[in-house]
């Protein structure tokens, strides 16, 4: 087993593209990054750790690897991002305003809070 | 658990203490974390690849099942038979920023 940190990054694009590598090689891979911040702590009201996802390559005989990749939020920041540029409104359940408030403007979003994904997250995160 | 991982142990910034990605001028100090494992150094090859594809068939026994990474697959294989479809303005950004990269 190996584990490599890195630091003082950036974005690594998406983790799958760095996954691919190790699975090529018939290993099996986790890859995480941290991220700005994004979503709130538990029971908080303020963004603070980032959408920090969590992805994995298991690679198989004779067919395409297994990808896992899982993000803790419904959409990216990005995606909201382009929203903003396009000054489009965004759906209620992305993201909540600074105050914690479900909203649609993609501007509000940014300075807001990300919702956890519904669907990859049916748990809220605990932390023991 | 990913913070911890992959700013406690490298050092790098906490994500409230990054840059936001998209301000100009932005430094981010964003930390990865990156495990890799052999199945060969435990129950070993065969039966790791064994016990997956034991997996894959009774995962996709359920009509509705999608195998993570099949769309992924699914979509790289139409982009190296079809190409993908890039605006004018994107491709010209494209260009200039790998034009800026080569002269460094």
């Amino acid at each position: 087993m190996a584990f490599a940190g890195i630091t003082n990054s950036h974005h690594f694009g998406a983790a799958a593209y760095h996954l691919a590598a190790i699975a090529d090689a018939g290993m099996t891979g986790i890859a995480l990054t941290n991220s700005p911040s994004a979503i709130n702590a538990w029971g908080g009201s303020k963004a603070f750790f980032g959408t920090n996802p969590i992805a994995a390559i298991f690679p198989r005989r004779n067919a395409q690897p297994i990808v896992v990749d899982l993000s803790l939020t419904e959409v990216t920041r990005g995606k909201i991002m382009l929203y903003a540029k396009e000054n489009k409104p965004i759906p209620l359940g992305w993201a909540v305003d600074r105050d914690g408030q479900p909203t649609t403007s993609a501007q509000a979003a940014l300075t807001g809070s990300l919702t956890l994904s519904y669907r990859r997250c049916w748990k809220a995160p605990r932390w023991h | 658990m990913v913070e911890v991982l992959c700013v406690a142990l490298t050092g790098a910034a906490l994500s409230y203490e990054n840059d936001s990605y998209f301000e100009p001028g932005n430094k981010p100090r964003i930390g990865h974390a990156l495990i890799v494992i052999n199945p060969e150094a435990l129950a070993g090859a065969d039966v790791y690849y064994s016990r997956i594809e034991d997996m894959v068939g009774q995962m996709l026994t359920d009509a509705g099942v999608r195998l993570p990474g099949a769309r992924r697959h699914q979509a790289v294989e139409k982009a190296q038979t079809e190409g993908i479809s890039l605006a004018d303005a994107l491709h010209q950004e494209l260009q200039k920023l790998a034009g800026r990269s080569r002269k460094k």
